[in-house]
């Protein structure tokens, strides 16, 4: 997949350029759920892979879709969409899965399509404003206008640390 | 051919040191904090050597030592005591309670490693003795 | 050279160790408790902190130490009177001996001599001045003048008669000439003159004296080192000839055991004549030529010191290989066969190289048991006494190898049996003799290979089993049904189930009962099995069976609906395809299944795992597994897709633990397989003649249901 080379070929050249925080901006990993636009923190991004599938495991929340082989590791893909309480994603071929990890944990978010890599320096991270409700909120750290679309940034720790705890 | 060496001392440093140097010089190593679980390991295994330190709780290393002899299996086996450079006190001590020889500390495992060899080398089949 | 480094961790958890128990000698010295064991352990810990210092030549702590502990020389032999003020400053010493101990593990700086006050007062009140300084100055110098300048290659006249009772005392003469030939070219000749007649011979005795001549640069002191252990009771010359010979002069060999030994020497040397001009060239371009080599002899370098990351990384990647040729075999089939004999042919081959492989690879992180088994005599000792009884601990096979991560796992489950034993097992030292049994029991460890598994055992000599009383109890808890048909064997490891605990003893060790249950869970979680076997009035013996490895497993492949489990094979006791007349529903338990004199209930796994089947099925494969100890359940499939060995990989490591399911699996198409947790599934779900699914906590299922 063309478009997942090319962005894993950014991210590989993003990393390792100089780290996020010396220079006061930072980078993020933009994706689209439906018609909403998120983005996690380059620095947890492993890889980005095409939806192939994942085996279900029984016994686990709803927005755990089951697990996949990452070179020899089992991976969890969580559902974003159902983590935000919007329903269940019907995957295709062109769904795409973001591979992050979390202090040595890897985990797979089943996303719609990913955009692309935002620069952004933190006093363009706005807070949350009060008003949005629902259980988005608890899972997302800031929002970023980027041109003219609201991009979400997520809390990772928050939306997985849950997930392991059955 | 393996050779099988019991180590006993209260330092679990010490202890380690000399587990290390006989260890990559290829012998085995088996270890003991005091005279009386030395004596519970010979036991059970059988050793080719032992090297004690004279100075631990529970047990000595002199007692250790006697006893030691006092085993039939184990009448002649070689025995070096731990010693610093220069105590000639403990050399001669421990030589009049049958041990064979020392080792000193600090430990140089070339020098470490020349005195064990000339009391249990390593790879030579056994001598014929009893 | 030793590296230090790895040894700072060691010595940094003694030293805390030691510094807590001084403070502890200390602050009772405070209180006016100078009892002599005080004073001695006070002096033990403040030695093995300096003893460590020295060794890790950490000059500071040992320095200041040594003086503290010179101190405390003084007091336990009585030269020096312990009182307050001593006290007040072996508080302060001990403080400042914590400070630069703990300055030297984070690496912070100290100011250098902020010790030396304290230090002083020390030497003050054991009245003496400067010693430690001159002390290492002593060591410097002995250290200097211990490395020989490398001399020209010298010819040393040596003769030496050890003591006769040299061999008694652990110096074997051979060796000592053995290491002699590693300092240079040695020739041999030995003196029988005091050899007495062979029926007067005692074979642990010395008779014999020797006479060397040694070419070598080490020089005179190099030497002396060598005899040093015998030198006192030997008599022994070492003289330096001028000219520097070949020692080719060809000394009479005696026909006797020296004779022997001279030749095991030169064993190795090409000959004296030809070897002599080599050696000359050598020598002159390298003085110490047999220095060098002779270092090298010493390290056996039988064993490499590996990270074991990296082992473990080759582990994995080795598993990946097996994944890699699981997937290339299904791609031959018949057709292939006949198509490309030569290709399916060489492919076989491949495969076998790439299996003994595997087998090496996973051999490397194989450990010698004895590491555990070494932990046990102790265990034994102390046991022992606590319960009065007298027990001896005797092991076999402790060479036998397991893979590292099983070894590590085998401890505890072993502890709890010889603590078994001992509590319940081996009988009081009367109670023996009234029995005619030695008053000492014997408890026998052993390990061995047999067929791909571990067979572990643990023996003992004890009473054995009551199986009455096993029994009753096991009713009385409800374990089993009143009537219920045993073999002696199925009594015997009812001893296996949770909540079976016999605890008739007093001693705390079994208060809890000991734990069978819990070895029993541990050793199928490794993917073993535990059994016990017993004779009354003669002893038990409890035997584990483990897998040589836990990366690598046996597996059942099957399906249920979409998905694909894997079922250790090890758990597997059979599997059949039932009539539908053998099939039975209970009230309780959901469908069961008519077995060999039992009925087993029986586990949909889509009711275990709420998936759901894309069609009935009416032709179910039902697999019988063992779940717990004597439990058996029936997994209904809908086929079984194979046997396969497997490559284990954890949920946990980046998912958390779930129930039902032991781990997962690569399958040869790269898709993950999950593998069954047997144990779990027989509690999850049995299926129900209605709707609604129920966990049953089930333990033994051997019912007899009259019909």
């Amino acid at each position: 997949m063309t478009v997942q080379s090319d962005l894993n070929e950014q991210l590989l050249a993003q990393t390792s350029e100089t780290g996020n925080q010396d220079s006061g901006s930072s980078q993020f990993v933009a994706f689209t759920i439906g018609e909403q636009n998120y983005c996690v923190d380059i620095m947890s991004v492993r890889e980005i892979r095409a939806w192939t599938g994942a085996t279900p495991l029984p016994n686990t929340a709803d927005y755990v879709r089951g697990v996949i082989n990452l070179r020899g590791s089992i991976v969890p893909i969580v559902d974003l969409r159902t983590r935000f309480g919007q329903g269940e994603t019907d995957p295709t071929k062109s769904h795409v899965v973001v591979i992050v990890a979390i202090e040595e944990r890897l985990n797979g978010l089943l996303v719609d399509s990913v955009s692309d890599i935002l620069t952004v320096s933190a006093e363009n991270v706005a807070a949350i404003p009060e008003t949005d409700v629902g259980s988005r909120a608890r899972y997302l750290d800031g929002l970023i206008t980027e041109e003219d679309r609201m991009v979400a940034l997520i809390a990772l720790d928050r939306v997985i640390d849950e997930i392991s705890v059955q | 051919m393996t050779r099988r060496v019991l180590t006993v001392d209260d330092s679990p440093t010490i202890r380690s040191m000399m587990d290390v140097i006989l260890t990559q010089a290829g012998y085995e190593v088996l270890s003991a904090e005091n005279g009386r679980d030395g004596l519970g390991l010979l036991d059970v295994f059988s050793f080719d050597m032992i090297i004690t330190d004279l100075n631990m709780h529970v047990m000595g290393g002199l007692s250790f030592i006697r006893h030691v002899r006092e085993l039939k299996k184990y009448a002649s086996v070689p025995i070096l005591v731990v010693t610093t450079e220069g105590s000639d006190e403990i050399k001669e001590l421990g030589r009049s309670y049958g041990a064979t020889g020392w080792v000193t500390k600090p430990f140089e495992p070339e020098k470490f490693l020349a005195a064990v060899n000339r009391v249990c080398p390593i790879g030579e089949p056994r001598a014929a003795t009893g | 050279m030793l590296e230090l480094d790895q040894f700072r961790h060691v010595y940094f958890q003694e030293c805390e160790d030691l510094l807590g128990s001084l403070e502890v000698q200390l602050m009772a010295l405070q209180e006016g408790a100078a009892a002599d064991d005080v004073i001695q352990e006070t002096f033990r810990a403040i030695h093995s902190i300096k003893g460590g210092a020295g060794a890790l030549q950490f000059k500071r702590i040992g320095a200041f130490a040594h003086n503290f502990e010179a101190l405390f020389d003084k007091i336990r032999s009585g030269e020096t009177a312990l009182n307050p003020d001593l006290v007040t400053l072996s508080l302060h010493a001990f403080d400042m001996l914590a400070d630069l101990i703990a300055a030297e593990q984070s690496g912070a700086e100290i100011e250098l001599g902020i010790e030396d006050h304290i230090s002083e007062a020390l030497q003050e009140a054991i009245g003496t001045e400067q010693k430690s300084a001159r002390e290492d100055r002593a060591e410097a110098g002995r250290e200097v003048s211990g490395a020989s300048e490398p001399d020209a290659p010298t010819l040393y006249r040596i003769t030496f008669r050890p003591p006769t009772d040299s061999i008694t005392r652990g110096n074997e003469p051979l060796y000592l000439i053995r290491a002699l030939k590693t300092l240079g070219r040695l020739s041999v000749s030995a003196d029988q003159d005091s050899l007495p007649l062979l029926e007067d011979i005692d074979p642990q005795a010395s008779y014999l004296a020797w006479n060397f001549e040694l070419e070598t640069g080490a020089g005179p002191e190099a030497i002396a080192e060598m005899f040093e252990f015998v030198a006192d009771d030997s008599d022994l010359s070492i003289t330096a000839l001028n000219e520097s010979e070949n020692a080719d002069d060809g000394r009479t060999a005696s026909a006797d055991p020296a004779s022997n030994e001279r030749k095991s020497v030169e064993e190795g040397e090409t000959s004296e004549a030809g070897g002599g001009s080599q050696g000359a060239a050598k020598s002159a371009a390298n003085p110490n030529p047999d220095m060098n080599e002779s270092n090298s002899r010493y390290f056996g370098a039988t064993s490499v010191r590996v990270d074991l990351d990296r082992v473990d990384r080759l582990v994995n990647m080795v598993g990946e290989l097996v994944i890699a040729y699981s997937t290339v075999l299904q791609h031959v089939d018949d057709r292939l066969r006949m198509t490309h004999p030569q290709l399916v042919h060489e492919l076989s081959q491949f495969i076998q190289h790439t299996q003994t492989l595997q087998d090496s690879v996973m051999a490397i992180r194989a450990q010698p048991v004895r590491s555990i088994f070494a932990r046990m005599p102790r265990l034994v000792r102390d046991l022992s006494d606590q319960t009065g009884k007298r027990v001896r601990l005797k092991t076999k096979g402790e060479s036998t190898e397991i893979d590292k991560t099983v070894i590590e796992k085998l401890s505890d489950p072993l502890v709890h049996m010889i603590r078994n034993a001992i509590d319940h097992g081996i009988e009081t030292v009367e109670e023996r003799q009234a029995l005619g049994k030695p008053p000492e029991g014997t408890i026998t460890l052993s390990a061995e290979q047999i067929g791909g598994r571990i067979i572990i055992r643990v023996r003992d000599d004890g009473r054995g089993i009551d199986r009455e009383r096993m029994r009753r109890v096991a009713v009385d808890k409800n374990l089993i049904a009143p009537d219920a048909n045993l073999s002696d064997e199925e009594i015997e490891n009812l001893v296996f189930l949770p909540g079976f605990s016999t605890a008739r003893s007093v001693s705390d060790i079994s208060g809890r009962g000991v734990g069978m249950d819990v070895v029993h869970q541990n050793i199928q979680k490794l993917g073993g099995r535990v059994s016990m076997r017993s004779q009354p009035g003669r002893g038990s013996t409890i035997t584990l069976a483990l897998p040589l490895t836990l990366a690598v497993m046996d597996g059942m492949i099957v399906r249920c609906g979409d998905f694909v489990y894997v079922i250790p094979l090890a758990n597997i006791i059979q599997s059949l395809s039932p009539r539908p007349e053998e099939i039975g529903t209970l009230p309780d338990t959901g469908d069961v299944l008519r077995f060999r004199d039992q009925y087993v209930k029986l586990v949909d796994l889509n009711d275990a795992f709420g998936t759901q089947s894309a069609a009935a099925n009416d032709n179910q494969l039902i697999i019988i597994v063992e779940a717990e100890a004597g439990g058996v359940v029936g997994i209904v499939v809908e086929e079984i897709l194979g046997q396969e060995q497997v490559v284990i990989k954890s949920l946990e490591e980046n998912f958390s633990h779930v129930r039902g399911i032991a781990g997962a699996t690569i399958m040869g198409d790269g898709r993950v397989a999950l593998i069954l947790d047997v144990t779990a599934i027989g509690k999850l779900g049995g299926k129900r003649p209605n709707a609604g699914t129920v966990a049953e906590p089930g333990v033994a299922e051997l019912q007899e249901i009259s019909a």
